[in-house]
């Protein structure tokens, strides 16, 4: 059954690398439409020569980087507006109409105000990341159940207790996918800044390709990319799930809400 | 009550303007962070001279023609995934690929394909909105209730009928989720592909407002950006609300 199904999995996989490559064929322009073969060349000579490494790790620090203050600040920025009316009533209007501007959009806008370097690149990040942590976070913390704080209250909780015991369990699934979608939303904003301007990182090895005339390394970007996002996903997937296995039943990984 | 509500909004606005205001030329230079009146002024400027027509009416034909195409193929794809358990497992690794490279990093291997053109863009919004679409319906029909497939077999429903009147319907609310989701990436993918290559269009307005360093148009774009997002998305949402009501009890907010 578990094999049955691995190899139905394999077996796609495989098909989709041959209608690749019988494009490449159809399509009679390998400058257009590289084979597959000649993106795994390319491929093991960038990892060969440390370029995939260079790039991986500069994308890789400013992920981790952007993530990470994005996360603090919108989990703590989240829970104020979920705790408090004042805040809710305050910021949710501005931040429904800045949820809208993309982050690609803020791009020129980080390059203004940080500069060229790493700054920029992590404003953008932390851009992309902070709102849908803030939404969600928000959304948790102020769905805690009523009942579930009145309990507590009856048998004599304080309002550390509450808070800690109650409403940070309570909002912890929100909270994690919260997460989980923000850090989709930051490979996106890291490779949008790296495209528009940087001198290294994936989103660059793209667009450099592009301006060269090098579809193969291109392909061999997206492919990258594509590979990242498929491993960290799975991890944070995995990671998640052990931390929230005690709060609820199941995660529907597929659906979220930005 | 409403009245009220009106008036907190207005006043959070307010106060984010205020803000904005105290912190351009003080914190920012003015260069970058322009004052809200002078970007009101260059909004009304645009409008007199017919130039924010062009690029507002330029990005929503692109996103009208992607979002419908990427919606319905979406759809159809998401359908036929969750359909069956095998069709799920065939459909996966492609997908599970793809929905891990964002719209931005496509802009160039589009541009290599279509060129400049408006085919590229429509493609690429397409792109956007298809990988959201799959996920969510497919997500919805294989979350059918298994006891509702069986109690329409029960009456002797055929598989047409069972589709059309149990499955659609219990993954109604997951579509329409995914349609709200696709909108927002239906923008994303607009302002990449418009801020690498178009001649006009709300990407392409912020795009060159740095390159011929005038902040206005730029926040000129970000204003057009937020306020187009908010309302087409509160036009969807109470269209979805007058949609899904027969079909869900409790889908959240």
């Amino acid at each position: 059954m578990k094999y049955q199904r691995l190899s139905i999995l394999a077996l796609s996989a495989a098909a989709f690398i041959g209608v690749w490559w019988i494009s490449t064929y159809v399509y009679f322009n390998p400058k257009i439409v590289v084979p597959p073969n000649l993106v795994a060349e390319t491929l093991w000579e960038i990892t060969r020569n440390g370029e995939l490494f260079e790039h991986v790790w500069a994308s890789a620090r400013r992920v981790v980087v952007g993530y990470v203050i994005g996360a603090v600040f919108g989990i703590g920025l989240g829970t104020i507006i979920g705790l408090y009316r004042i805040a809710e009533e305050l910021l949710e209007p501005p931040l429904q109409f800045v949820r809208n501007i993309t982050p690609v959009a803020i791009v020129p806008l980080a390059i203004n105000l940080f500069g060229l370097d790493e700054g920029s690149k992590y404003a953008v990040i932390v851009y992309s990341t902070i709102i849908p942590i803030i939404f969600n976070t928000a959304g948790g913390v102020g769905g805690t159940p009523q009942i579930r704080i009145r309990a507590a209250m009856c048998l004599g909780a304080g309002q550390a207790d509450i808070f800690f015991r109650i409403v940070v369990p309570s909002a912890w699934p929100f909270i994690v996918t919260g997460l989980r979608i923000a850090l989709g939303f930051a490979f996106m904003g890291v490779v949008a800044a790296e495209m528009i301007a940087a001198d290294e990182g994936v989103g660059f090895m793209i667009m450099q390709s592009r301006n060269m005339f090098l579809p193969a390394q291109m392909f061999a970007g997206i492919f990258l990319l594509g590979m990242i996002g498929v491993g960290t996903d799975r991890l944070i997937r995995f990671a998640l799930d052990r931390l929230m296995s005690r709060y609820m039943m199941t995660l529907n990984s597929d659906v979220g809400v930005t | 009550m409403n009245l009220a509500k009106i008036g907190r909004i207005s006043l959070s606005m307010l106060l984010v303007i205020g803000v904005w205001w105290a912190s351009s030329g003080t914190i920012f230079s003015e260069m970058i962070v322009p004052k809200p009146w002078d970007v009101m002024k260059q909004f009304v400027d645009m409008i007199e001279s017919k130039e924010l027509f062009v690029h507002i009416t330029a990005s929503f034909r692109r996103i009208s023609v992607g979002y419908v195409l990427g919606c319905t193929i979406g759809l159809v794809l998401g359908m036929v995934m969750g359909a069956t358990r095998v069709t799920r497992d065939i459909l996966t690794p492609p997908i599970e690929f793809f929905r891990n490279i964002p719209p931005v990093a496509m802009v160039p291997v589009v541009i290599s394909f279509f060129g400049i053109g408006e085919l590229g863009k429509y493609f690429l919004i397409s792109y956007a909105t298809t990988i959201v679409m799959i996920l969510n319906t497919a997500a919805g029909v294989s979350a059918t209730p298994r006891i509702r497939v069986r109690a329409a077999q029960c009456l002797g429903a055929d598989q047409w009928s069972i589709f059309l009147r149990v499955v659609l319907p219990s993954a109604w609310p997951y579509i329409l989720i995914g349609l709200r989701i696709a909108l927002g990436f239906a923008f994303t993918g607009i302002v990449a592909s418009e801020m690498l290559a178009a001649q006009e269009g709300i990407g392409f307005l912020i795009m060159q407002s740095t390159n011929i360093l005038e902040p206005l148009d730029m926040f000129v774009g970000f204003v057009l950006l937020g306020g187009f997002g908010l309302l087409t998305d509160q036009t969807l949402r109470a269209v979805i609300g007058k949609l899904a009501r027969r079909h869900m009890v409790a889908i959240g907010r």
